[in-house]
């Protein structure tokens, strides 16, 4: 007995913890965050407030930060690009990669900036056809750069070098305030500060408005009825499913139906949600209270406690409980303005300092791996 | 500094450093005039050149940040912005003032376009805001760290719509047990309304619509008039084509409204007439004239405590600002001082931690109080013009 007691301890000493998550958390489809690694000014990001954060397709790590545009190095310390540079502004607020070049488009405060070859090129209201200096969204559809500004939504033609401007005047838009922008195969839906979603099909030059059909304010008064409010912060589509965040709730649009979720009849844990990163139908959600990881059945919440540690929680469909854990790490800060997901590591931009979310081994790696 | 540290050494050690004498007296000169120390926290006021009230706006501010500079706690400053020449944006200078110039917090002004600006600012920036528009889109924005101190549009018009109903019913209703002299809205009653035209009349017109519904008056479709229309006979003339019993004057300006009222009651239109708050300010009064006898508008009761407060603000602004202050000025001071007081309280960077607000504090405007939404906690009443001057509306049998 006491030979079969010290193998079971011995055996629970050597076994590494991953083993204990893969074992509990088998059952949820999507990647589960075991640790956090947490990057701030001593790893020379310039600033708390990060706003964003993406990896580009050579596989660098790129943040816009309140105080400039930041690339990992592989020393894993960060080299800084300011309005010094070429930025239009230093406050960034949106990153996206042109997979074909490599350049980046940046959208800040004051103005579109692209990234090309090492050198910044700013592009602003009186310099170009940005319709507004304040960019919010940038999205990359084809070979035209979307940016949703303050006063409409922009689309640079690469290669014509033409603009256009979509915005109250020319559009369905209720207010010309877009707030966000995303491609979607042929498609570009725009998010617009009180005015729902715009569909945009720029080869048949048609729009297509969908609205809260409620038309409440605070309230999703018929769950799943469209759009849950028609302030959007974020929108994003992967996979034939449109994601939309806003203040009250966030949405999912797939195959003509609407699914929406708020935090008194589901496990979202606030309602303000501002960003929305879809990675293999499940989407990564960043509010002012952690993290939630959804596919609509399964829900694991990354919060942060009240002494700073970091908890999960694990909602299985069926459950009348979640499963709830202390983790040894925490996110950086439970706003979480931005999120990149790849099948390898997710990535958190917070407001103070950058999370890099380290995944569970899966049975499949596990065992790849013996 | 340093030329400060080195004339102290020299009086130390009895060498006068005549050599440096003009550089020094430069340095001491450029000290006398410079500030006593940098503010710590800073308020942004988004002012758009169209706004009607700005200098009153402005005014109220500066006075706000100076009484609060009076309390213990890190000294306080103010930014003005508002859209620069034609290319200028709102937007661009809220970001501006919470970006470049280090504004922690922002005062929205009445404009209900530059009020969501500085909103959308504030989501991505987690920046409070205290606005002052009495839009019911500007709390449906949903960000949680910002309140709106002007009482919403749709209860000043419900306050109208009920009280002006008690005053004078049409001889067809009946006098209702229920109502016990307060306020009880007939619905044989007819009202009408005139708007701006644009994004600001849309707004209006659907919360005057909404309060018109949940009072049960009936209102007639508000009329948006142009904004940079001057003519106001024939505007006059097709409101009054529905025969209204009331109107209601919820225009961009002041100095508008009082030229409208005065248009009315030279149409020989003896109904009442009714606005917002806001227009309890001298441009209105002097547009209006003595067509302005008998305008009716709500304002907010005031508590004990909010009236010392009103008495101080008012003395202080006479003294400082020569003039009396107006309803716009009130309500920037206390934004201004409501901002410092919430900076100060929750220390800088995680301001908008604190919100929603649950602590009463006194105003010159009365009790700043606010619901989970942001909205002002207010009870209001009705005010009448009486020669020249807003009086609380005796009460009718």
């Amino acid at each position: 007995m006491k030979t079969t007691l010290a193998s079971l301890i011995a055996m629970l000493l050597v076994t590494p913890p991953a083993m204990f998550a893969l074992d509990a958390v088998g059952d949820v489809p999507f990647p589960i965050v075991e640790r956090f690694e947490n990057f701030g000014k001593e790893s020379g990001i310039p600033a708390n407030k990060v706003h964003c954060v993406t990896k580009t397709s050579d596989g660098r790590l790129w943040i816009g930060t309140w105080d400039g545009l930041c690339v990992r190095e592989p020393n894993g310390q960060f080299r800084r690009y300011g309005p010094e540079h070429g930025l239009s502004h230093k406050m960034v607020l949106a990153i996206v990669e042109d997979p074909r070049t490599g350049d980046l488009w940046l959208g800040t405060m004051r103005g579109l900036s692209r990234f090309s070859a090492g050198k910044l090129t700013a592009f602003t209201q009186t310099s170009s056809g940005l319709p507004n200096n304040v960019v919010y969204g940038v999205a990359l559809v084809g070979d035209t750069v979307w940016a949703a500004t303050a006063a409409g939504t922009g689309a640079f033609n690469t290669k014509a070098g033409e603009w256009k401007i979509y915005d109250h005047n020319n559009t369905v838009m209720h207010e010309p305030w877009c707030y966000t922008v995303t491609g979607a195969g042929d498609l570009v839906y725009i998010g617009v500060w009180g005015g729902g979603i715009i569909e945009h099909d720029p080869k048949r030059g048609t729009f297509k408005e969908y609205r809260d059909p409620d038309k409440d304010f605070h309230f999703d008064l018929v769950p799943d009825d469209g759009p849950i409010n028609d302030i959007t912060s974020w929108l994003a589509w992967e996979d034939g499913i449109l994601w939309q965040t806003t203040y009250f709730g966030f949405s999912r649009y797939a195959k003509g139906q609407w699914q929406t979720w708020v935090e008194t009849r589901s496990p979202l844990p606030s309602n303000f949600t501002q960003f929305v990163w879809p990675h293999k139908r499940a989407a990564w959600v960043g509010s002012d209270r952690g993290v939630s990881v959804t596919d609509g059945k399964f829900w694991v919440n990354y919060l942060v406690g009240d002494k700073g540690e970091g908890l999960v929680e694990i909602h299985r469909p069926g459950a009348t409980q979640p499963e709830k854990r202390t983790m040894s790490t925490a996110l950086a800060n439970q706003f979480v303005l931005g999120i990149y997901v790849d099948d390898t590591e997710a990535w958190f931009a917070t407001s103070k300092g950058l999370s890099r979310g380290v995944f569970a081994k899966t049975k499949t790696a596990v065992a790849a791996a013996k | 500094m340093n030329a400060q540290s080195n004339f102290q050494f020299s009086i130390f050690n009895f060498e006068f450093p005549f050599p440096l004498l003009p550089g020094l007296l430069l340095a001491a000169l450029t000290l006398a005039a410079a500030p006593a120390a940098e503010p710590a926290l800073l308020i942004g006021l988004l002012l758009p050149p169209e706004e009607s009230a700005a200098a009153s706006l402005r005014q109220g501010a500066e006075l706000g940040i100076l009484h609060a500079n009076d309390l213990p706690g890190p000294k306080v400053g103010l930014i003005v912005r508002g859209r620069p020449g034609q290319w200028g944006d709102d937007g661009a200078e809220a970001a501006r003032m919470v970006l470049d110039d280090g504004a922690r917090g922002l005062i929205a002004p009445p404009d209900g376009a530059a009020s969501h600006l500085s909103l959308q600012v504030a989501g991505r920036t987690a920046i409070p805001v205290v606005s002052l528009c009495g839009d019911s889109s500007v709390t449906g924005a949903g960000i949680p760290w910002m309140v709106r101190l002007a009482p919403k549009t749709s209860d000043e018009a419900r306050t109208l719509f009920g009280v002006a109903a008690v005053w004078r019913p049409p001889p067809s209703s009946q006098p209702s047990p229920q109502t016990n002299g307060g306020a009880r809205p007939s619905p044989a009653r007819r009202y009408a309304a005139v708007v701006p035209d644009g994004r600001a009349g849309r707004e209006i017109a659907r919360d005057l619509e909404a309060a018109a519904i949940a009072a049960g008056c009936r209102l007639e479709p508000p009329l948006p008039v142009a904004t940079n229309r001057s003519d106001f006979t024939q505007v006059v003339r097709e409101v009054l084509k529905s025969k209204p019993d009331s109107v209601l004057l919820w225009l961009d300006s002041p100095g508008r409204a009082g030229r409208m009222v005065a248009e009315f009651r030279r149409s020989g239109f003896k109904g009442e007439l009714a606005g917002p708050g806001r227009l309890r300010c001298a441009e209105f009064l002097q547009a209006a004239a003595e067509a302005a006898e008998g305008f009716l508008v709500p304002g907010l009761v005031l508590d004990p405590a909010s009236e010392d407060e009103l008495r101080r603000f008012t003395r202080a602004y006479r003294e400082r600002f020569r003039a009396e202050p107006d309803n716009a000025a009130a309500q920037c001071y206390d934004a201004a001082r409501l901002l410092v007081h919430v900076l100060r309280q929750a220390g800088g960077e995680t301001a908008h931690r604190a919100f929603p607000l649950t602590e009463t504090l006194p105003g010159a405007t009365g009790p700043l109080s606010f619901d989970h939404e942001g909205n002002r906690r207010s009870t209001l009443n009705l005010l009448v013009c009486r020669n020249g001057n807003f009086t609380l509306r005796p009460a009718k049998n």
